[in-house]
C-alpha cells in the first residue's frame, strides 16, 4: 500500500506542478499578457510613435506614391502604389469600415472568425468572403487581382506572410487596429489617395464627439458620467480601457471612465464574479459572437448582476451593439456610437 | 498473477479511512466555496458565509455553492461508475471515459442540440442517457466479437477507438454549426460552470437510481471477481448481474455527462487509489470511492479556477492532467507484475 499511495501522490504532484507551470505569472487580473489581443506585439507606449511614421509625401490625389507602413514587424519601410487602387483587398473589419466611409468598395474581405463577412451597417456589394484573417487564403487573393491590400501588422503577424501579400499586389499595413483607428484611417486614405476626404470626415467627427458628449453630460444633470464598457467574449469577460476603440471615442465626447477602466490599455480582464468591478455610472455591454458561447446570459441574468453599481443606482444600463461599439473600428462605425450616445442621452431627459 | 491486494481488513481501519476522505472532502468543499476567481480577504470571506447581503455572500452562496454541489454529484457518481465498470469488466483500466461511454453522451448531447434543437432540462439528461447506452453496447459488441472473446484488452481497445471516433463526431458537429471554442471545450474536456441550471433537477433521479443499482449489485460484483464459471456455482447470477451492473454505470455516467461534459480520469483513478487503501472488496470501494471522486473532481475545479485567473482552466483539463501520470505508473506496474 505505501508504494501506491506514494506513487499517487507523486502522480498528484506532477499533474499540479505541470498545471501551475502552464498558468500565467501574472495574476494581478489586470493585464492580458496571455494574448496579444490585449497589449498587441508592440507595446502601447511606443505604437502611437510608430503610426506618426507612417503615410506618404505625395501631393493629394497624386500617383505613383510611396506609403511608408510596417512591411515586417516594427519595420517601417515603403510600398509603392503605381496608379489609384481600384481593387481593394481589406483585412479586417476597421479597413472595411474605412473604405467604406470613403466611398470604396473592396472587391474581397477578410474578418474575424466568429462574425459574418461584414457588420450589418456596412454594404459590401459584391465583395468576395475571404474567410477569416487568421486563416488566409493567398491564392484566392491572389485570383481577385488586386492592386491594393489593407490590414495591420498585429492580424498578418508574420513577416513571411507580409512578404508574400507584397508580391501578389502593393501592401499598406498600419501597426494595429483599435487605439490607432483614426491613425490606420489617415493611413489607409492615403493608400488610395483620398487624405483630404479622410480628414474632412475626420474632423466633422471629432466636432460631433464633442457635442454628442456635451449631451450625454447635460442629459445626466450637468456631472458627465463615468461610463463602464463590458464586453462578453467565448471565455472572456472585458471592460474596455482608454487604449481600444471605444476608448477613444468616450475620449473625443469628453466622458469620464471609471477609475478600473481609466488605464493606457486596451482591456481588463475580469471574471464572472468580479462582474461589479464594472464601476461606471452608465453600464454598457455588448457581446462579442453567439452569445451561447459566452457568459452573458451566466452574468446578466445572474445573482451579482443587481449588486454593479450602474444597476443597483438605476443608472444607464444598455446593451449596445458589438459591431460598432467594439467591432467596427473605423469611422463610419463611430458615427454610429455617437448616434447610439445621442439617443440614449434623448431617452434621459 | 498476484493475489489481490486485501490489505487493512479491519472494520476500524475502513472507517479510519473513510472518517480521512470525508474530513478532506469537507475541506476541499470549503475551499471550494471561498476560493475562486474573485479573490476575497478572510474578513469578506467569512461575512459572506455568515450573511445573506453584499457581493461576497452572493459569491459565494449563488455562484459557487451550486457549482460545488455540482461537483460533489458529478464526482461522485463518475467514482462509482469506474468502481462497477471495472468489476463488471474485470478489467483494471475500464473507464467511463475510456470504454466510450461518456462520449457516446456527449455526442447525443451535441447532436441533439445542433440537429433537432432539443435544449437543456430533461431532453439533454435523457439524450446522455441514451447515447451513453448505446455506446456501451457498442463497445462491448465490438469486444466480444473479436477473435479471442471479450479480454480487458479488447475491450479497452474498442473503448478508446469508439471514444476517438465519438470525439470526432462531437468536434466535426460543434464545429460545423458555428460555435466556438468554449462550447467545444465544454463538449470534449468537461466543466464544473453549468451553462443551464435546468438540468440539475432532472438529473438527480437517474443519479440516484445508479446509486441504488449500484449497492444492490456489489455482492454480486465480488464474487464475479472470482470468474464467471465460480460465480455461478456461488449461486450469482451472472448475467443479470453484469446488466444490472452495466446499467448503473450507463445511469451514472450519462448523468455526469449531462451535468458537465465528459470529464475523463476520475473513473479510472479513483476505483484504484480506493483499492489501495480498503482492498478489493467491491462494496468497500464503493464506499471510498463515492467519497473520493468528488474530492478530486471539487479539488481539481479549485486548482482550475486558480492557474488561469481570470479565466479558468475546465475541470475536464485539470482532471486529466493529474490522472494521466497516474495512468502511465498504472500500467508500468501491471505490467512489472505480469513478468
Amino acid at each position: 500500500m505505501p508504494r501506491a499511495v506514494s506513487a499517487t501522490v507523486a502522480a498528484l504532484v506532477l499533474g499540479a506542478a505541470l498545471l501551475t507551470g502552464c498558468g500565467p505569472t501574472d495574476d494581478s487580473g489586470t493585464g492580458d499578457n496571455k494574448s496579444n489581443v490585449a497589449t498587441g506585439q508592440e507595446g502601447f507606449a511606443d505604437v502611437r510613435e510608430l503610426a506618426a511614421q507612417l503615410g506618404t509625401d505625395a501631393a493629394p490625389g497624386e500617383f505613383p506614391r510611396t506609403v511608408r507602413n510596417l512591411v515586417a514587424n516594427e519595420e517601417v519601410g515603403e510600398t509603392e502604389i503605381p496608379a489609384k487602387p481600384e481593387r481593394v483587398v481589406v483585412l479586417d473589419t476597421g479597413e472595411l469600415d474605412n473604405m467604406a466611409a470613403l466611398g470604396i468598395e473592396p472587391v474581397g474581405i477578410a474578418h474575424p472568425a466568429d462574425v459574418g463577412m461584414a457588420p450589418d451597417y456596412l454594404d459590401v456589394g459584391d465583395a468576395v468572403d475571404l474567410g477569416a484573417y487568421d486563416a488566409l487564403d493567398l491564392e484566392q487573393i491572389k485570383n481577385l487581382e488586386p492592386d491594393l491590400i489593407l490590414g495591420t501588422s498585429l492580424r498578418i503577424d508574420d513577416d513571411e506572410l507580409k512578404r508574400k501579400l507584397q508580391e501578389i499586389a502593393p501592401t499598406v499595413l498600419a501597426p494595429r487596429p483599435g487605439v490607432l483607428w483614426k491613425e490606420n484611417f489617415l493611413l489607409n486614405a492615403a493608400a488610395v489617395g483620398e487624405e483630404e476626404r479622410a480628414q474632412e470626415l475626420l474632423d466633422a467627427y471629432e466636432e460631433r464627439a464633442a457635442e454628442v458628449g456635451a449631451a450625454v453630460t447635460e442629459a445626466n444633470g450637468g456631472t458627465a458620467p463615468t461610463i463602464s464598457m463590458l464586453r462578453f467574449m467565448a471565455g472572456q469577460i472585458r471592460l474596455y480601457a482608454n487604449d481600444s476603440f471605444i476608448g477613444i471615442v468616450l475620449a473625443d465626447a469628453g466622458l469620464p471612465r471609471p477609475e478600473t477602466e481609466d488605464i493606457a490599455d486596451l482591456a481588463v480582464e475580469i471574471s464572472a464574479e468580479e462582474i461589479t468591478l464594472a464601476e461606471g455610472d452608465w453600464l454598457l455591454w455588448g457581446t462579442y459572437g453567439e452569445p451561447d458561447s459566452t457568459e452573458q446570459a451566466a452574468v446578466v441574468d445572474g445573482p451579482l448582476w443587481d449588486q454593479v453599481p450602474a444597476v443597483a443606482n438605476r443608472g444607464v444600463v444598455r446593451e449596445v451593439p458589438d459591431e460598432t461599439w467594439y467591432l467596427g473600428l473605423g469611422v463610419a462605425g463611430a458615427e454610429l456610437v455617437l448616434d447610439d450616445l445621442e439617443a440614449i442621452a434623448a431617452d434621459q431627459r | 498473477m498476484s493475489a489481490p491486494r486485501t490489505l487493512p481488513a479491519s472494520r476500524t481501519a475502513l472507517t479510519a479511512v473513510l472518517l480521512g476522505a470525508l474530513v478532506l472532502l469537507a475541506v476541499a468543499t470549503l475551499a471550494s466555496v471561498t476560493v475562486g476567481t474573485r479573490v476575497l480577504s478572510p474578513a469578506e470571506t467569512f461575512a459572506g458565509l455568515l450573511g445573506h447581503e453584499g457581493v461576497a455572500a452572493t459569491v459565494i452562496w449563488e455562484l459557487r455553492l451550486p457549482r460545488t454541489l455540482l461537483g460533489l454529484l458529478v464526482g461522485c457518481a463518475l467514482g462509482v461508475a469506474g468502481v462497477l465498470a471495472q468489476a463488471v469488466t474485470r478489467n483494471p483500466l475500464a473507464d467511463p471515459g475510456l470504454l466510450g461511454i461518456s462520449a457516446g453522451g456527449a455526442v447525443a448531447v451535441v447532436a441533439g442540440s445542433a440537429f433537432l434543437g432539443l435544449g437543456a432540462g430533461i431532453p439533454r439528461v435523457l439524450l446522455a442517457l441514451a447515447g451513453a447506452a448505446l455506446a456501451t453496447a457498442a463497445v462491448y459488441l465490438f469486444a466480444s466479437r473479436s477473435p479471442e472473446g471479450l479480454t480487458p484488452v479488447n475491450m479497452t481497445l474498442a473503448g478508446m477507438a469508439m471514444t476517438a471516433f465519438l470525439a470526432a463526431a462531437v468536434s466535426a458537429t460543434v464545429l460545423l454549426s458555428a460555435s466556438t471554442m468554449d462550447q467545444y471545450r465544454f463538449w470534449v474536456v468537461g466543466a464544473l460552470d453549468l451553462p443551464d441550471p435546468a438540468v440539475l433537477l432532472p438529473a438527480i433521479p437517474p443519479a440516484v437510481a445508479g446509486a441504488i443499482l449500484a449497492m444492490v449489485v456489489s455482492g454480486s460484483l465480488n464474487a464475479l471477481a472470482l470468474g464467471d464459471d465460480t460465480a455461478a456455482a456461488l449461486g450469482v447470477a451472472v448475467v443479470r448481474t453484469r446488466l444490472l451492473a452495466g446499467a448503473a454505470v450507463v445511469l451514472l455516467s450519462g448523468t455526469a455527462v449531462a451535468l458537465a461534459g465528459p470529464i475523463a480520469f476520475v473513473g479510472l483513478v479513483i476505483p484504484h487509489i480506493a483499492r489501495a487503501l480498503v482492498g478489493t472488496d467491491v462494496r468497500r470501494v464503493l464506499a471510498l470511492s463515492a467519497v473520493l471522486g468528488p474530492l478530486l473532481l471539487v479539488t481539481a475545479d479549485v486548482v482550475g479556477r486558480l492557474v488561469a485567473r481570470p479565466a479558468e482552466v475546465q475541470v475536464g483539463v485539470v482532471t486529466a492532467l493529474l490522472g494521466t501520470p497516474f495512468f502511465i505508473w498504472l500500467t508500468r506496474r501491471a505490467k512489472e507484475r505480469a513478468q
